[in-house]
């Protein structure tokens, strides 16, 4: 029986399916990481190093990959009640826990007149779910062990401010998530797959991506929902050519499904078989004839900024800019030099929150004038919303290549920028992704939030389409 | 950069000013459809006519937020800003006619509509920072008060006033918990705060207080965050004290104007008012009262509903005193935060703000909830601290066996879950509507349970509107009086029985909406109305949400445990389509 461990806890909060195949599958059926990929896991690695070099730890000694011996190692360094554990071995028949730490507490126990609670080093900025959640898998096979339930578990965060949290918060979930992942290793049929925004970066969206694209899976539909995709198959309309023609006779036939959803999912369904977005026509007031597309590039590890971009006017041969910051560089500075290149009171337009985060974060702090902050205009939402795309869209990259049906990875993926930067040519790496990023937003303005509205589409015929993924 | 309290409340004032211009922006921005779908906006609304000064509009599914008083603008939904300006007005289902009001402070603005034509109507949003950020910057400038909330402050009480007031409060038929906390709250020399748990005599205990304050001379700021509260403070005052000279500033709402006009409070302008120098309660929502003018100072301030409060909001009224008491309980409604980058320290209330730092008296005694029901709630939001008073202890529920929902409505389970799994991903559920209006139609006809004596509570205002429909049209006897609401309008009351509807029934659809249908507050507040029957209405699938948020998991992963605690009656094979 394979051992549920704490990366399953972390993929199940992620996507049931992914846990599922981490279950069933050896790990050469998984995508090869990327060299970026790579370069995030050894900063990972590098941060729980240097974290925990500062520390008195010991670590339990046992050959490579044999955890019962691992276990017996461990046990008698949790009796021996030493301070810090590293890389512990917490194993029992069906679950296997490699927390990071273990950290003594006064309190009797099973094990003596002491007790451990659980701490992982994580290189975040902030406490997430699934981080959260194997803390609770981890505490949780710890409580077996030393016969009793510590009150509290930590993260360590990447700034190195540790988190606690009281584990009967979460603990309810945690016992639910065991629960599913003994449930999903018993039988994988229940884990169907379901597009969503982490399919792109999965090292399974080989196998997922096909299947449905095969199966003509509801889910690929752009708006589509679990619990709208559930309804609709069950009024036995299971394919995207089944929706594109679904005229539903009232609200029990449509299993009681808002009128509006089921017309926008059945138009998104539409643009599927037609291989093209659908555009809407929006308010009138939203129209930025003259505008900039301000972009960056940034180190999410590190919390800093690599490079801004600005494209002036919004258009693929508008005046392009960049800045590079060093490290360590005035990050504001860049961004009001660039700037100054650009009318006063000119909308900044932007894809998504990276940039206002930016600017809240370093405002404040600066009293700044927050007159640059009301010129930013995000073009997220609005580019998602102002056309029913061919397929589920979730960030730039989807619509890069379900809009336009270009390459959004031509210039490299933007989470590699921190890699570059130790390159000699990352000048030139940083300089082509930003403009390449740029002038895909400028067409996307001009397709989708420029673009004449497409007329309602009739259940016409659909042309046959190939799933561009 | 480590931030001081006075830049961290300046810096989520500013974030939340900035986050609510955005949101509107953001939203102005989309095609009609996805307004529609997101409940901020109604299309194909047709204009009938205009009647007595209102616009009637025949609008067939309204499945919007809005709600009456709501700011609006019709128009044809492109051009937004050229839309007339109304004021959200009733919205009778049964008929499908929505009617709006003119906009009293949009003066000089002519509508015109076409009888017959088709319109889209919108939000309109109102901007009200107002004088907060003065606020702050005057407590921080103001030493004792910067100390108080920093959490630097030594609490003290003179001895022979809390003497002398335990004698007093005894003496009015009081329990024991609240007879502490009350001469607490008289003998402090700073601040006190007193915890009240549902059914626990919060309000009547604050207006013991303020009585025999006011009767001894004090002149007393009485502030909420609504008007709502600060008249139903005034009212229970009044019971209190027949005699007291009570104002009002400014406007509270009809019913409430006559209600407090006959009980013999006076109502004025804040700019213009005269008030006596001692011996008076004088209560007011936190910006009217920022707009008295310098002079006027308080003995004492007091805060009820303070749990509701978010910290700037109080400092207008911690300005005007040096002594403040704060009514409240931060696991009841949270206050209004609009911000996705809170600040955890600073976005909560006053009342919880200064709970961390001065703890306070808690009122563990309800005299609302039977045993049954006071068990769930205690032990789910309260660590098992509060329990039932004798005399509502054994209460039940008229019960006459026979009918489709006994195993429901058995008095033996005071608390139950009515599975219905569904798998609605947006705000409304037929398929809840549809239990809960058979459910009531049973509790009236054959329990024989009043209408005015049921609550009907959804999180979501499409979802209220639709059991308000569902409901009406069976006809029920004295249907009127029937309570059906969001739970923030139902705060403060209290009903026999109460039936809430979860309505989300896709948990993945709940990740963006950050769990707000599971938030354990308003589970709290919506359950604890119940004096002898709670009913929760849910799909199997709402419980089964886990937020991608920390707060969100946390609060995902209580309901699982109140979930786990509740006897549950499945009835899905009768309401959901399959």
């Amino acid at each position: 029986m394979r051992r549920i461990t704490g990366t399953h806890v972390y993929s199940y909060v992620k996507c049931p399916r992914l846990a599922a195949l981490d279950l069933h599958l050896p790990r050469s059926e998984r995508r090869p990481s990327t060299e970026w990929e790579e370069f995030a896991a050894r900063r990972g690695r590098d941060f729980e190093d240097q974290f925990v070099a500062g520390l008195p730890i010991v670590a339990p000694s046992y050959p490579e990959r044999d955890f019962e011996a691992g276990a017996v190692a461990t046990r008698a360094l949790l009796t021996a009640g030493q301070e810090w554990i590293h890389q512990a071995v917490l194993l029992t028949e069906d679950r296997l826990g490699l927390p990071d730490l273990l950290r003594r507490l006064p309190g009797g126990s099973d094990l003596g007149e002491h007790h451990y609670e659980v701490i992982d080093v994580k290189t975040s900025g902030r406490p997430r779910s699934d981080q959260i959640l194997q803390v609770v898998f981890y505490t949780r096979l710890l409580a077996e062990l030393q016969g009793r339930m510590p009150t509290h578990g930590a993260l360590v965060l990447k700034d190195g401010r540790e988190e606690r949290f009281a584990i009967a918060d979460y603990e309810a979930a945690g016992r639910e998530v065991e629960a599913a992942l003994r449930r999903l290793r018993d039988d994988m049929t229940g884990a169907r797959p379901f597009l969503q925004s982490g399919c792109s970066g999965c090292y399974h969206d080989v196998r997922c991506l096909p299947e449905m694209t095969a199966a003509q899976d509801l889910s690929l539909v752009h708006g589509m929902s679990h619990g709208a995709k559930a309804i609709l198959e069950d009024l036995g309309c299971r394919t995207i050519a089944d929706l594109a023609t679904f005229h539903p006779d009232g609200a029990r036939h449509r299993g009681n499904l808002e009128a509006a959803l089921v017309r926008r999912l059945r138009r998104g369904a539409q643009a599927y078989l037609l291989g093209k977005p659908l555009v809407e026509e929006r308010p009138r007031h939203d129209r930025f004839a003259d505008a900039a597309l301000v972009h960056l590039l940034t180190d999410a590890y590190a919390g800093r900024v690599l490079a801004f971009g600005v494209l002036h006017p919004v258009r693929e041969d508008g005046a392009f800019a960049w800045q590079r910051v060093p490290e360590g560089g005035d990050e504001w500075q860049a961004l009001k030099q660039l700037l100054a290149e650009v009318p006063d009171r000119c909308p900044l337009l932007h894809f998504g929150g990276a940039l206002p985060r930016w600017y809240a974060e370093h405002a404040f702090e600066r009293q700044a004038d927050t007159s640059l902050e009301a010129r930013f205009v995000d073009l997220d939402k609005r580019l998602h919303h102002a056309a029913v795309h061919p397929r589920a869209v979730f960030g730039l990259a989807d619509l890069v290549r379900h809009a336009l049906g270009r390459d959004p990875l031509r210039a490299g993926h933007a989470g590699a920028a921190a890699m570059w930067t130790a390159l000699p040519d990352a000048d030139e790496r940083l300089r082509r992704k930003l403009l390449a990023d740029l002038q895909d937003l400028a067409a996307l303005k001009a397709e989708i939030l420029d673009g004449h509205p497409h007329p309602e589409v009739h259940d016409a015929p659909p042309p046959a389409v190939a799933e561009s993924s | 950069m480590q931030l001081s309290l006075e830049q961290r409340l300046l810096r989520f004032l500013a974030r939340e000013e900035r986050d609510e211009q955005r949101q509107s922006r953001e939203l102005r921005a989309q095609p009609v459809a996805q307004r529609v779908i997101e409940g901020e906006c109604i299309e194909n609304a047709a204009f009938v006519a205009e009647r007595d000064g209102s616009f009637h509009f025949a609008v067939a599914d309204n499945t919007s937020k809005f709600r009456p008083g709501d700011t609006l603008v019709v128009g044809d939904g492109l051009d937004i800003d050229g839309g007339s300006p109304l004021v959200c007005g009733a919205y009778d289902a049964g008929q499908g006619v929505l009617r709006l009001e003119r906009d009293p402070f949009a003066r000089g603005v002519t509508v015109e509509l076409e009888p017959g034509a088709s319109y889209v109507i919108d939000r309109r949003p109102l901007g009200l920072q107002g004088r907060l950020r003065d606020a702050v910057r005057a407590a921080f400038a103001w030493p004792q008060l910067a100390a108080v909330l920093r959490g630097e402050h030594a609490l003290a009480e003179d001895a022979g006033r809390k003497q002398r007031a335990l004698a007093k409060l005894a003496e009015l038929g009081l329990n024991a918990a609240q007879v502490e906390a009350g001469a607490a709250a008289i003998a402090t020399q700073s601040l006190a705060l007193v915890q009240g748990p549902p059914g626990t005599g919060k309000t009547r205990l604050l207006a013991e207080v303020v009585a025999l304050l006011a009767g001894a001379g004090c002149r007393i700021a009485l502030c909420a965050f609504t008007h709502r509260a600060v008249d139903n403070a005034l009212l229970a005052i009044r019971r209190c004290a027949p005699d007291l000279p009570l104002v009002k500033l400014n406007s509270s709402s009809g019913d409430s104007r006559e209600l407090l006009r006959d009980s013999g409070v006076q109502l004025v302008d804040a700019r213009r008012a005269r008030l006596p120098d001692k011996g008076v309660v004088v209560g007011s929502t936190c910006f009217q009262l920022a707009k008295l003018g310098d002079k006027e100072q308080f003995h004492l301030t007091v805060f009820d509903e303070s749990g509701q409060l978010p910290v700037p909001h109080a400092l207008p009224g911690m300005l005007r005193a040096q002594r403040w008491l704060f009514f409240g309980d931060h696991r009841q409604l949270p206050p209004v935060v609009t911000t996705s980058h809170a600040d955890p320290e600073v976005a909560v209330s006053i009342f919880e703000l200064l709970h961390r730092h001065y703890g306070s008296h808690l009122l563990d005694t309800t005299y609302r909830m039977n045993r049954g029901v006071c068990s769930v709630v205690s032990e789910t939001f309260y660590e098992g601290r509060v329990h039932a008073a004798e005399v509502a202890a054994a209460r039940v529920m008229p019960f006459n066996a026979g009918g489709r929902f006994d195993e429901v409505l058995a008095p033996q389970v005071p608390v139950v879950w009515l599975r219905v799994d569904h798998r609605q991903p947006g705000q409304r559920s037929s398929e809840e509507a549809n239990a809960i209006a058979e459910l009531v139609d049973e509790l009236v006809r054959r329990h024989g349970v009043a209408p005015k004596d049921i609550a009907v509570i959804a999180p979501f205002r499409a979802q209220v509107r639709l059991l308000r429909s569902s409901i009406e049209q069976r006809s029920l006897p004295h249907g009127e009086d029937l309570v059906v609401d969001t739970v923030e309008r139902i705060q403060g009351q209290e009903r026999e029985v109460v039936v809430v509807s979860l309505t989300a029934g896709d948990p993945h659809a709940s990740r963006g909406r950050g769990a707000f249908h599971l938030s354990l507050n308003r589970l709290n507040v919506a359950l604890s109305r119940a004096r002898t029957k709670a009913v929760l209405v849910a799909s199997a699938h709402a419980f089964s949400a886990l937020p991608h948020d920390p707060e969100g998991l946390r609060m995902a992963s209580r309901c699982k445990e109140l979930r786990d605690r509740l006897p549950s009656v499945d009835l899905t094979r009768l309401y959901v389509v399959s």
